[in-house]
């Protein structure tokens, strides 16, 4: 049996999944929330969704990719949360932030910085994780649902649009804006941070 | 393609590689942490009474 095969059999047995996939969504969760009791929870409930989504999993990809993209909804949510309450620890929002790139005349207001990263090891970067998955947070609802809906699920731009019943010009602009939130949010708190 | 906005291109690839590839996040977590005896255990109580509609 190969291996996607044997995967998909994995997902069909829902005994099997805390032994197959318990510990690895649980080191996701924990390297994201660093507490390990609220990892566990979060564990619980990419479960309980899955389950429930279970019709849903087509074998595209991996069981193990499909469950970590449901996990890390759960984890956004759960930081979406923590940082409505009063005493989290702040983060620049962005509604603090200026709200357009470019002036009237077309150009750069505030200049991108050049980022020191290599997107083939962004693993090595815990803390511009750690900032992405708060700053993805921060977004509003919708705007977070799209792009992790297309990033983090891969999910075709019309798969988007049915699943938030939008239209396909109105997916572009929602994925720019999030894009561009997301990197004016990094730049304000992670590299001002010092990277 | 101006200096700023290839910038902000190479940006919006970074932002994508940290946000979809497991493979990518796996490899930065600590593989000597798993789920406690007890997190487990109510893992798969869970599973099975969910899966039996026991309460």
């Amino acid at each position: 049996m190969s291996a996607r095969k044997s995967d998909a059999a994995n997902i069909d047995n829902p005994e099997t999944w805390v032994d197959e996939y318990g510990d690895f969504l649980y080191r996701f969760a924990l390297s994201r929330i660093k507490d390990p009791s609220i990892a566990e929870d979060l564990v619980q409930e990419t479960f309980l969704a899955a389950l429930r989504a279970r019709e849903n999993f087509k074998g595209r990809s991996a069981g193990r990719t499909w469950l970590i993209a449901i996990l890390k909804h759960k984890i956004v949510d759960y930081i979406r949360k923590k940082i409505r309450e009063p005493s989290s620890d702040n983060i620049e929002t962005l509604s603090d932030l200026a709200d357009s790139d470019f002036n009237d005349h077309g150009e750069w207001q505030i200049r991108p910085f050049k980022w020191a990263i290599n997107p083939g090891k962004i693993y090595e970067q815990k803390e511009f994780l750690d900032v992405l998955y708060r700053c993805l947070a921060e977004l509003p609802e919708r705007l977070a649902k799209a792009f992790m809906l297309r990033e983090m699920d891969g999910l075709s731009t019309e798969e988007v649009c049915k699943v938030l019943d939008i239209t396909a010009t109105n997916s572009w602009v929602m994925l720019y804006r999030a894009r561009m939130s997301l990197r004016r949010c990094l730049e304000s708190n992670w590299l001002s941070a010092g990277q | 393609m101006c200096k700023y906005c290839s910038r902000c291109r190479d940006q919006f690839e970074i932002i994508r590689a940290g946000s979809c590839h497991e493979e990518l996040h796996g490899k930065e977590l600590d593989d000597s942490r798993g789920l406690s005896n007890d997190g487990r255990e109510r893992l798969k109580k869970f599973f099975k009474n969910h899966l039996t509609g026991a309460p």
